[in-house]
């Protein structure tokens, strides 16, 4: 029971969300743009890239102050660039596609071309790679929370439960077992459904 | 040289800058007066002072960047609040341990990834295939640290083969080093090897089916041969690159696995700065991180162009 309440409280969905809030906007309006601004964002991409995701989320805990609402924004902010990324790459295929050009013809606005028109041909893959993130999202959570930097206790999380379980492994090896598969059935659950919403929502890149 | 490479070593540049200003920028996002974080306890007026006059933060912030990135680009990265050390002399000593620990994994990685991948690909829907599936998509959805103490737990608590922690140099005994690093370079190394795994049996598959495999078949060679002479030294042309990319990865890890099994490296080093708020210590390990790995991106690009003869066309 503690263990599911444990995930109830949990991130990662939540800095899911705070992602999917964060990376469309940013991807978009580099490509919308365009020039200067695209290369900015790539290269701001490049860098956040180049700190490595535990590393960043540790960092900004640090900073920032271990406690849930933190670990939330440094797991969002760790995660952002994938998406980024993703988007940049999705939109730049669609925009060339003919239907965009007609649109453009038929004079639509930028913007609405964007919104209407790119934005939900490039949905898809930011599905899969959301429910991928997700099972990341959890296993940072727990690194996090072991390290003492996420959720705090009393309040519960799969990650500080196994924190604390490593103290008694000898005498009570159970508390470390149920947390950790858990967390292992959890992740492998979304990674099950990221690859099989794969299969349906983007059949070529199967 | 060619334009690809250059293009690449030109984007590195900036790329560098823009991690030294997010660097930067974290110490800015401390809640309330740097000077209190870094000050601890004492609230002495003269005390702060001195502390916001030592680390310029009585300065424009753009000047403050100024005389932060002269000290990084000089070797001079602060003083540990903790030890009183040079931050860098601090990361250049734990470094060698996760560096080991690192190209351990790696090799864990290699030697167990790449000849699953290439049995998965050559045997696909074989019962060592769905086991090489099964045992690439646990590595990705076990947590290290977890896999780690359940490590520790069977084989060093029930079984009592190896120590459940702790570290012995090298240089004082190179058959304890090996023993004590054997469990965390699988545990770390474990994520790598699914993803190797996954890259050699998708390259491996893509290569089978190629018009020179079926040539070589039609010569007459043995399987052998056509598999590990013409397929695997293609498909290991991607997986060669992702190795570097990937040694990036195991030093992030390693922050993890050097808590679970109390190995004083890089990764330990970073987690206990965090606990004393020894926050010119997590810059340094953040700054030194990211630009090993900005570092091995171009190093992989490089290996890519060396080992591609089609890049070099």
């Amino acid at each position: 029971m503690t263990a599911v309440a444990g995930f109830i409280d949990d991130v990662p969905v939540r800095a899911s969300a705070w992602r999917r809030l964060t990376r469309r906007p940013a991807a978009m309006v580099g490509l919308g743009v365009g020039g200067w601004t695209d290369s900015l964002i790539s290269r701001f991409t490049d860098a956040l890239l180049a700190c490595p995701f535990l590393i960043l989320a540790i960092a900004l805990a640090a900073f920032l102050g271990p406690n849930l609402t933190n670990a939330m924004i440094a797991i969002g902010v760790a995660a952002m660039p994938i998406f980024i990324r993703l988007t940049r790459g999705q939109v730049l295929a669609v925009k060339t596609e003919d239907f965009v050009e007609a649109a453009r013809a038929v004079g639509n606005p930028h913007r609405r071309i964007l919104l209407r028109h790119i934005l939900p041909n490039v949905v898809s893959p930011l599905i899969v790679q959301a429910t991928l993130t997700i099972a990341t999202a959890i296993i940072a959570e727990a690194s996090l929370s072991f390290l003492g930097l996420g959720q705090q206790p009393p309040d519960p999380s799969w990650g500080s439960m196994l924190n604390f379980a490593k103290n008694f492994i000898s005498q009570a090896p159970w508390m470390a077992v149920w947390p950790g598969l858990a967390i292992c059935t959890i992740v492998l659950a979304f990674n099950l459904l990221g690859d099989g919403l794969r299969d349906v929502l983007d059949p070529r890149a199967t | 040289m060619n334009a690809f490479l250059l293009r690449r070593l030109a984007i590195s540049i900036p790329t560098l800058l823009i991690v030294t200003v997010i660097v930067f920028g974290l110490q800015q996002m401390l809640p309330g007066d740097p000077a209190l974080a870094l000050a601890g306890e004492i609230r002495d007026p003269e005390v702060l002072a001195a502390i916001r006059a030592k680390y310029h933060l009585d300065q424009p912030v753009a000047l403050q960047y100024a005389y932060w990135i002269g000290g990084a680009l000089t070797g001079d990265l602060g003083i540990s609040l903790k030890s009183n050390q040079p931050v860098t002399e601090l990361v250049l000593t734990k470094l060698p341990v996760t560096l080991e620990l690192a190209a351990l994994s790696m090799l864990v990685a290699l030697a167990i990834g790449i000849p699953a991948g290439v049995i998965s690909a050559v045997k696909p829907n074989s019962v060592w295939d769905h086991v090489a599936n099964v045992i690439g998509l646990s590595g990705l959805s076990i947590p290290h640290f977890w896999l780690g103490i359940m490590l520790i737990l069977l084989v060093s608590v029930e079984w009592g083969l190896l120590p459940p922690g702790g570290f012995v140099s090298p240089a004082e005994s190179l058959g304890d080093n090996l023993e004590s690093m054997i469990m965390p370079a699988l545990v770390l190394g474990s994520g790598v090897t699914a993803v190797m795994m996954r890259h050699t049996r998708s390259a491996m598959l893509g290569v089978l089916n190629s018009d020179y495999v079926r040539t070589a078949r039609a010569k007459g060679l043995f399987e052998r041969t056509v598999v590990i002479k013409h397929a695997l030294r293609n498909a290991l042309i991607p997986v060669v690159t992702l190795g570097a990319l990937y040694l990036g990865e195991l030093l992030s890890g390693a922050v993890l696995t050097e808590s679970v099994f109390n190995i004083p490296g890089f990764g330990k080093l970073v987690v206990d700065a965090v606990f004393n708020r020894d926050y010119a210590v997590v810059q340094g390990v953040v700054l030194f991180t990211a630009s090993a790995y900005i570092l091995l991106n171009l190093g992989a690009d490089f290996a890519y162009f060396l080992i591609n003869p089609r890049m070099r066309g």
